[in-house]
């Protein structure tokens, strides 16, 4: 009995202690390459790329649903960033709200003669339109169909070389373009997708699509996920990217290249993951074929979104956060430790399979490990408390880290002003991780249920 | 265990240290050095607008001050009045210390922050030590040399610059490419011959670009070469470069897109509006 | 004459106010729209100086603000401009008689 006991911890010892060692080479490497990527920028680099002549057309694909009060500042916004040459494709997903009315109405859309790029599946067209002025945009109302569906449409009616996928309620600012496609710039022959880091739309004063003032959320949950954000998009994803092992580049911002998204079938429009499972199938779509590609990540390329304010959303979020994640893992298992996929099929792959879904799992089996511990007496309270010190300092590290590497932690310039608050937070995190682990538990214990979008559409865990 | 514990004990220290410090470092920059960074601005447009003069500052914090200050102006200047505040940037020894920087601080950042500002402050006193970056030790402190150079129209080490530009345009891509389009207006000869010489498929493909955006014909070639690539975003940006050369080639160049029905579909809008614009 | 600059970036208030003051002109400055919106409803300005893109209220959204007051119909409008899409930007809102300052602009030749 005690020798199944001994080997379960050593499991389990074996399991966290991989987990505590990358994400301490991860902080290290995010950390290096953060400040090169900072000093590699001169001013007036940037100025240049947004007056570049022959700068790349980027097509900001929008599925909107229902979202008639912010769309049109986000469209007006998105036409004004000092960027050479955008344009924005929106594609109403069948909105029940004024949604089609209010963008007719505001741009004055005529139908338009725009026929589609390519095939990517999708629920049927009602009609495709553009601004009587020379704005540009380009409507296509379409049939719901979810958020992957609408965005394989958006991608299909969308000009530029470049498309940009994010949400209508998101805030870019002025740079974030400019910034985002340098990857593009620096390598055209291989960049294939680039993400940027999201920021916390909560908190800051956002008037028409536009960011007046930074500033950090007032409420608990959003200053959790800030710091869960921060983690994911400031630490773990610029790592990945640096040993081209990033398995997501997020939808909330992701800047793609259309042909190889095209060619790669776009958007699955039954999964709930859908960014991560696009990630996935390029990487898979250009191993299979030998393709020299890059995927990267803009960590100063910065991008606002709202996140969910009371744990009813919350927990809906992570519920489809985590059946996307399953959904998508169990469809690309097949890369799993095959070299031909590579880090992604020995290192992403795996690691969110052991780390991001099984994780909870993993977890409630060590409470219960050292609990039995305690009771019959291997474990004493000194150990008890040592554990417990270690499990908190595994994600304050990292977080402190993040916070390091940027002069705006959460995204928000007053970040420092309130640092104190920020720390506060980070202490009482793990209660919110133990919260999210716990959502995420009830979706592999609880049969499914129709999983709905909600107001909140980021479709996979930040972790990553 | 115990060991891991400390180890992770003593790290969250040091983080919250250096945490606490950035703080107050950010805190400083975003507050009273903002402050007297907006008076120097104040100071040296009042002096520019008055045909006036300026104080060389005193203090290491002051001269800094003044760097942040003139490099917040130069951008928004042209013609005349810039002139004057490039002479009110030599005056207060800015130059001289932007110079200092360029060819002695350690730190690789520190030398480019240094060329880029030179090149945006464009006097010629800086030349000699431009040219001299041209050999330093950091890819992107000689490809910012280049630019400066190529912005001064200072042209004297021409052979050099384009040795630098073939080499390192990888490591540099923004700033090779901003140097190039300098060139090509005023040296385009030179450009021809990295076009077509050059090591690197990336400079070469970024020379052609940069001459076809000046309207030089001598680009097309590699252009068309662009043009026939299967991967979108070289095909279009090369439509837009045949559009700005312009010409009977270029016109015969869309049409052919435009008719090809195995190009992207896209692509071939493109080619439409553009052959409206060139024609 | 009194006139409104707004633009976000302090440079180019300061120049700008040196330049007017010079010529003797009173200068207000703002740097984002709603401050702008703000020192335009406390005192309307003869001449307004405009960055298109402008925090919180753009420089065209500030235009078009203005048209819907008959009090500020009298202002003449200048639009600070730096790329190619503020031009057109700018052209949109279609204003007849407003001017187009391309940054960077050089101060002297500046005819206001």
């Amino acid at each position: 009995m005690t020798e199944l006991y001994y080997t379960l911890v050593a499991i389990l010892a074996v399991y966290f202690f991989i987990y505590v060692a990358v994400t301490f080479v991860m902080v290290i490497v995010a950390g290096l390459v953060t400040r090169r990527r900072r000093h590699e920028l001169l001013p007036s680099t940037l100025r240049e790329i947004m007056r570049a002549e022959l700068a790349p057309t980027i097509s900001v694909c929008i599925p909107a649903y229902n979202e008639a009060a912010v769309v049109v500042d986000s469209i007006r916004s998105l036409l004004s960033l000092d960027y050479p040459r955008v344009e924005v494709v929106v594609a109403n997903d069948g909105s029940t709200d004024t949604t089609l009315d209010v963008l007719r109405t505001e741009f004055g859309l005529e139908p338009s003669n725009r026929s589609p790029l390519g095939e990517l599946p999708h629920q049927p067209v009602r009609g495709v339109y553009e601004p009587r002025a020379p704005i540009s945009l380009v409507v296509v109302d379409k049939d719901n169909g979810g958020r992957a569906d609408a965005l394989n449409a958006a991608i299909t009616y969308a000009n530029g070389p470049l498309v940009l996928v994010m949400d209508a309620d998101e805030v870019v600012s002025n740079d974030t373009l400019a910034l985002a496609v340098r990857p593009f710039l620096a390598d055209p022959f291989r960049t294939v997708a680039v993400g940027a880091t999201l920021g916390l739309a909560n908190g800051c004063r956002i008037v028409r699509g536009r960011i007046i003032e930074t500033g950090r959320p007032r409420q608990i949950l959003p200053l959790f996920q800030a710091v869960e954000y921060d983690r994911s998009f400031r630490v773990a994803r610029i790592a990945s990217s640096t040993v081209h092992a990033m398995a997501i580049v997020s939808g909330g911002f992701g800047l793609l290249r259309r042909d190889v998204v095209i060619e790669a079938g776009g958007y699955d429009v039954d999964s709930i993951g859908e960014d991560f499972d696009l990630t996935l199938r390029m990487h898979r779509f250009l191993r299979d074929r030998d393709v020299p590609y890059r995927i990267g990540q803009v960590p100063d390329a910065l991008c606002w979104t709202l996140v969910p304010e009371n744990s009813r959303v919350l927990h809906r979020q992570r519920r489809r956060w985590h059946r996307g994640l399953w959904q998508v893992l169990s469809k690309e298992r097949g890369m799993l430790f095959r070299p031909r996929y590579g880090i992604i099929g020995f290192a992403a792959v795996p690691w969110a399979f052991l780390y991001e879904l099984l994780n909870p799992v993993i977890v409630v089996v060590a409470t219960l490990t050292i609990i039995l511990g305690i009771v019959v007496g291997i474990i004493g309270w000194q150990l008890l408390l040592l554990i417990a010190f270690i499990a908190w300092a595994c994600t304050v590290v990292p977080t402190l880290g993040a916070f390091l590497m940027t002069d705006s932690p959460g995204g928000t310039k007053t970040g420092w002003r309130n640092l104190g608050a920020v720390l506060a937070a980070m202490s009482a995190e793990m209660g919110y991780q133990w919260l999210t682990m716990a959502y995420r538990l009830e979706t592999m214990l609880v049969p499914r249920r129709r999983v709905a979008w909600g107001d909140m559409e980021r479709s996979v865990p930040p972790e990553l | 265990m115990t060991l891991a514990a400390i180890i992770l004990a003593g790290l969250i220290l040091a983080e919250l240290v250096a945490l606490v410090c950035r703080r107050n470092w950010v805190h400083w920059k975003l507050g009273r050095r903002q402050t007297l960074v907006d008076d120097a601005i104040s100071a040296l447009a009042d002096a520019v607008v008055a045909h006036g003069d300026v104080e060389p500052p005193q203090g290491r914090v002051n001269r800094r001050v003044l760097r942040l200050a003139a490099l917040e102006l130069f951008p928004v200047l042209a013609g005349s009045s810039r002139e004057r505040l490039t002479r009110l940037a030599e005056s207060t020894g800015l130059v001289h210390d932007v110079i200092r920087t360029l060819q002695r601080s350690p730190r690789a950042y520190a030398r480019r922050t240094a060329a880029d500002e030179l090149a945006e402050i464009r006097s010629a006193e800086a030349a000699p030590a431009l040219a001299a970056g041209l050999e330093d030790v950091d890819p992107v402190v000689r490809v910012a040399c280049v630019r400066g150079l190529a912005w001064l129209g200072d042209l004297t080490e021409l052979r050099r610059m384009l040795q630098v530009l073939d080499g390192d345009s990888l490591r540099a891509p923004s700033e090779a490419e901003s140097a190039m389009l300098a060139l090509a207006r005023a040296a385009p000869e030179s450009l021809v011959e990295l076009e077509q010489s050059g090591s690197s498929r990336f400079a070469r493909r970024l020379a052609a670009l940069a001459l076809a955006t000046v309207g030089d014909k001598r680009a097309m070639p590699s252009v068309l070469g662009e043009l026939a690539e299967e991967n979108v975003l070289l095909s279009s940006v090369a439509v837009r470069a045949i559009e700005r050369v312009g010409g009977e080639d270029a016109v015969a160049s869309l049409e052919h897109v435009l008719a090809d029905g195995s190009r992207d579909v896209s692509l071939r809008r493109q080619a439409a509006r553009a052959l409206e614009r060139v024609r | 004459m009194v006139v409104l600059v707004a633009d976000d970036s302090v440079a180019v208030r300061r120049l700008l106010s040196a330049r007017l003051r010079r010529d003797g002109h009173e200068v207000r400055e703002a740097p984002d729209g709603y401050e702008a919106w703000q020192a335009i409803e406390a005192e309307v300005p003869d001449l307004l100086i405009v960055d298109d893109v402008l925090p919180g209220l753009s420089g065209v959204e500030l235009v078009q603000l203005l048209r819907t007051r008959p009090a500020a119909a009298s202002v003449r409008i200048a639009f600070l401009v730096e790329y190619d899409a503020g031009l057109r930007r700018a052209a949109e809102a279609g204003l007849p008689g407003s001017a187009v300052i391309r940054k960077p602009f050089d101060l002297d030749e500046l005819a206001l």
